[in-house]
């Protein structure tokens, strides 16, 4: 007979050296590309929500109640009008999209239904010959931050935090990315393409009214998901004049925003260009992080970095840390590391390069004893090295492996 | 630890090549624990999956904090468990479907990779009620204490030691038994 303390012990043991498990081909491609997909929709998501969230506390004022009730009272005074078919050819949204190939420069302006909110107010987008996004200027005059402009180039973004009196320069794909985001729901470009796809999905109310002379524009209105969307067309551009939005609250559509494209194709490369004032403070991002490689090695270098690295940790000198690791400011390194005292940090093996080799990095191994809660703790693990994006004559950490 | 700090700090800022490190990193545990609680694979991949989508829907927007590992445990344990209830409400609906239900269980050729020893285990471990079952799973396999099993199964923490006590017994009386065989 088996004891209850011995049944234990044999669960134990199979579970740690019987029981192996092989997932199925494919299994890994399936996840990651499922979850790569959540995110992309979740940021979309979550800016959408984010603007109908804003908008449903500001119509909890009865003024803006009314301001609305008689926006939606002129809009269906408006639509009640009878049009001259004679004369024009009808209007397609394929000719918006055609037009829209021909856009290099764009200056937009967003307005929220009541107050500023902490979005986007004028952005301006440069593109190349092939549509890609070349340079972006996003003015923020209510964000968390306080007003602050932010410009995208040449895989740069500066941020002049006006308030602080602070101007950034970063240079980190993650950032630069989020950065973006923001256009992506004013790009007429994608606006128009869902506007393509939306009509031909039967779930949705499409209704085009022509012009009754060229000087209107043409109006598109969109019915979809309890949101209704009323674009204006220039009748003889065929481009994306306006848009506005309405949440459907309590059985009424609710105004909740407007973007009006200003320019299209007068460029201005000036607007691209952040001025801060002489008493602002400047940060580069681009220029003070990683470690200059000179006449070391490759191998030599990755050294270098891991015990630079290693020292300011065991000096408590988060600032000089936080220049040797990608992405991570100092008081996000002093957070993590609160409580622990590192005491030693030694590489322990050959170097060798990462193993997913799309990181182009070097990975050394390490032997780190650190103190937490009296207690001494050593653990082996990997620092990861590579050369800095941008500036390949200087190296950095870019992850930890335990 | 340095790692899963970095991590947690990249994830909070919406870094999906975090989100790709975690997976990496703890997918291997992660499907063990699932096929462990539910004795397929084909679900327990099922599992993993949803539990990583959700923990995708969460980037950048929840404050990810405590042991990353506790975190997704408590995930796939959350999703098994109501992959269990929907296989066992599936099981009740009738005579005419139960050969459909067997043939979600193990499979020949899955069943090769398992250690002989191990099929006795599983076997015995299907008779146990699901809580308990859990409960060693959670404990033997994946080596969580029974406070936080407590936490997660939102129980009292004697409720767990109950389970965990009266599992073990029925797992001594059923393996003793299968080994006088």
């Amino acid at each position: 007979m088996r004891s209850v303390k011995k049944i234990e012990k044999y669960v134990q043991n199979i579970y740690t050296n019987k029981f192996q498990v092989t997932m199925t081909n494919n299994f890994d491609e399936r996840v990651i590309s499922n979850i790569m997909n959540t995110v992309e929709e979740q940021k979309t998501k979550m800016s959408t929500t984010n603007q109908t969230n804003i908008w449903r506390t500001i119509m909890n004022n009865r003024i803006t109640k009314f301001a609305v009730v008689a926006v939606v009272l002129a809009a269906l005074v408006l639509s009640i009008t009878i049009f001259d078919n004679t004369v024009q050819e009808a209007y397609a949204i394929e000719q918006t999209r055609e037009a829209n190939r021909g856009v290099r420069f764009i200056h937009l302006k967003y307005e929220k239904a009541v107050g500023g909110g902490d979005g986007v107010e004028d952005m301006w987008a440069q593109f190349d010959d092939n549509q890609e996004l070349l340079h972006l200027r996003m003015n923020f005059p209510n964000s968390a931050d306080g007003p602050k402009d932010v410009v995208w180039k040449e895989g740069k973004a500066e941020v002049w935090f006006k308030a602080r009196k602070k101007f950034v320069v970063l240079r980190e794909e993650n950032m630069l990315a989020r950065l973006k985001m923001p256009y992506k729901e004013f790009d007429p470009k994608l606006i128009v393409e869902q506007l393509y796809q939306d009509q031909n999905d039967e779930r949705n109310q499409i209704e085009i009214q022509e012009p009754r002379s060229q000087n209107e524009p043409i109006i598109i209105t969109l019915v979809k998901d309890g949101s209704r969307r009323v674009f204006e067309v220039d009748s003889e551009t065929k481009l994306l004049q306006q848009v506005e939005y309405y949440w459907l609250k309590d059985g009424d559509y609710t105004f909740s925003g407007r973007t009006t494209y200003l320019d299209y194709n007068q460029s201005d490369p000036d607007i691209f260009v952040l001025n801060p004032p002489s008493d602002v403070t400047r940060i580069d991002k681009t220029t003070g992080i990683g470690l200059a490689q000179g006449d070391l090695s490759d191998d030599e270098i990755v050294v270098e970095v891991a015990t630079q690295f290693s020292q300011a940790l065991i000096d408590e000198d988060y600032a000089k840390a936080a220049l040797l690791v990608e992405g991570i400011s100092a008081d996000q390194l002093k957070q993590a590391f609160y409580g622990q005292k590192f005491v030693r940090f030694v590489p322990i093996g050959k170097i060798v390069p990462h193993s997913n080799p799309l990181t182009r990095g070097l990975s050394i191994p390490c032997e780190i004893e650190y103190t937490l809660n009296s207690q001494t703790i050593t653990k082996t693990g990997n620092l990861n090295v590579r050369k800095v994006q941008g500036r390949p004559d200087h190296w950095i950490i870019f992850e930890f492996a335990d | 630890m340095l790692e899963d700090t970095l991590l947690k700090l990249r994830f909070n800022r919406g870094d999906r090549d975090a989100l790709r490190r975690i997976y990496e990193k703890y997918k291997d545990d992660l499907l063990k624990l699932a096929v462990a609680l539910l004795n397929d694979i084909s679900l327990a991949e099922d599992v993993v999956n949803d539990s990583f989508v959700s923990f995708a829907q969460s980037i950048g927007e929840i404050r990810l904090r405590g042991n990353l590992k506790s975190f997704l445990t408590t995930c796939v344990v959350n999703h098994a468990r109501n992959v269990y209830r929907a296989r066992q409400r599936k099981k009740t609906v009738g005579i005419d479907q139960a050969v459909a239900v067997k043939s979600n269980s193990i499979g020949p050729q899955q069943s090769a990779i398992f250690n002989e020893e191990y099929q006795l285990l599983k076997n015995a471990m299907a008779e146990l009620p699901y809580e308990q079952r859990e409960t060693i799973i959670l404990h033997c396999l994946n080596g969580t204490k029974l406070r936080p099993i407590a936490k997660l199964q939102n129980v009292s923490v004697n409720t767990v030691k109950s389970r965990y006590r009266y599992g073990l017994d029925k797992l001594r009386s059923l393996l003793n038994s299968e080994m006088e065989k």
